[in-house]
């Protein structure tokens, strides 16, 4: 059972805006901020995992990744991922069972992507591109 | 100052019919058999929500409730009505793999308090 999420970024309107006004391609600057969010997205649940977990296998660790930005009309986005059908540790993990007490790592990480990191990476693409927000 | 997860315990406790509950995980003495349903909260995570002049004034709390049955999949509706009483919103939830070993179904919810700092 894969673990996975998408979130909204609120907030970014302005950098948007100023990003179109300066005729800039929207679309390939959203692109180029998530692109630098995977690695760190990945690092954030990497080291979640590992401060939460009481006992360390390594399984979990293994399947986390982030998918390359993809496209969908309007939306852009990637992917946080954790566990697969093979591996249901990370699902137990996040989300606890009967027996085992939950120790998540996933909502953490996107919740600190989705409150400073994002938004700091789209100033800082946008200071690359010449462009004011 | 009463702390979110005191909120959470109050709230639970006004369940009517009561359904037992425990922090993080249900644990029995002896070795004792899991209730038929019962509950488990936990605060999964917290962040700071808004700041003034670099001081944070208000931090939003995500706490995770699992609602476990043996008799099929739970109804959130009355954990739902004492939870938003208590001043909590109403998150995403899903589904908990079913036990084989205690013989639960599960759900869970995530419920959202902002708290001033």
């Amino acid at each position: 059972m894969t673990t996975r999420g998408t979130f909204e970024i609120k907030g970014l309107d302005a950098y948007l805006e100023a990003l179109a006004k300066a005729e800039q391609n929207v679309d390939a600057a959203v692109a180029e901020v998530l692109e630098e969010a995977r690695p760190i997205a990945e690092a954030n649940m990497q080291q979640r995992l590992r401060a939460s977990s009481e006992l360390w296998t390594g399984e979990t660790a293994a399947t986390v990744q982030v998918t390359p930005p993809q496209q969908d009309g309007n939306y852009t986005f990637i992917a946080l991922e954790a566990g697969n059908a093979d591996v249901l540790q990370a699902f137990y993990k996040e989300f606890g069972t009967t027996r085992q007490a939950a120790e998540p790592f996933w909502r953490p990480a996107l919740t600190e992507l989705r409150r400073t990191g994002l938004k700091r990476m789209m100033k800082q693409v946008l200071e690359r591109m010449g462009v004011e927000a | 100052m009463t702390t979110v997860l005191e909120r959470v315990k109050t709230a639970l406790t006004a369940l009517s019919p009561a359904v037992p509950f425990a922090y993080e995980k249900y644990l029995t003495a002896n070795g004792a058999d899991l209730p038929d349903a019962f509950l488990v909260y936990f605060d999964a995570d917290d962040a700071g929500a808004q700041h003034a002049d670099n001081v944070e004034t208000h931090r939003l709390w995500r706490i995770q409730v699992s609602y476990y049955s043996r008799a099929g999949a739970p109804s959130f509706d009355n954990v739902d009505a004492v939870m938003t009483a208590a001043g909590f919103t109403k998150g995403p939830g899903g589904k908990l793999p079913r036990d084989e070993q205690t013989r639960h179904f599960g759900r869970r919810r995530d419920y959202y308090y902002l708290d001033t700092v």
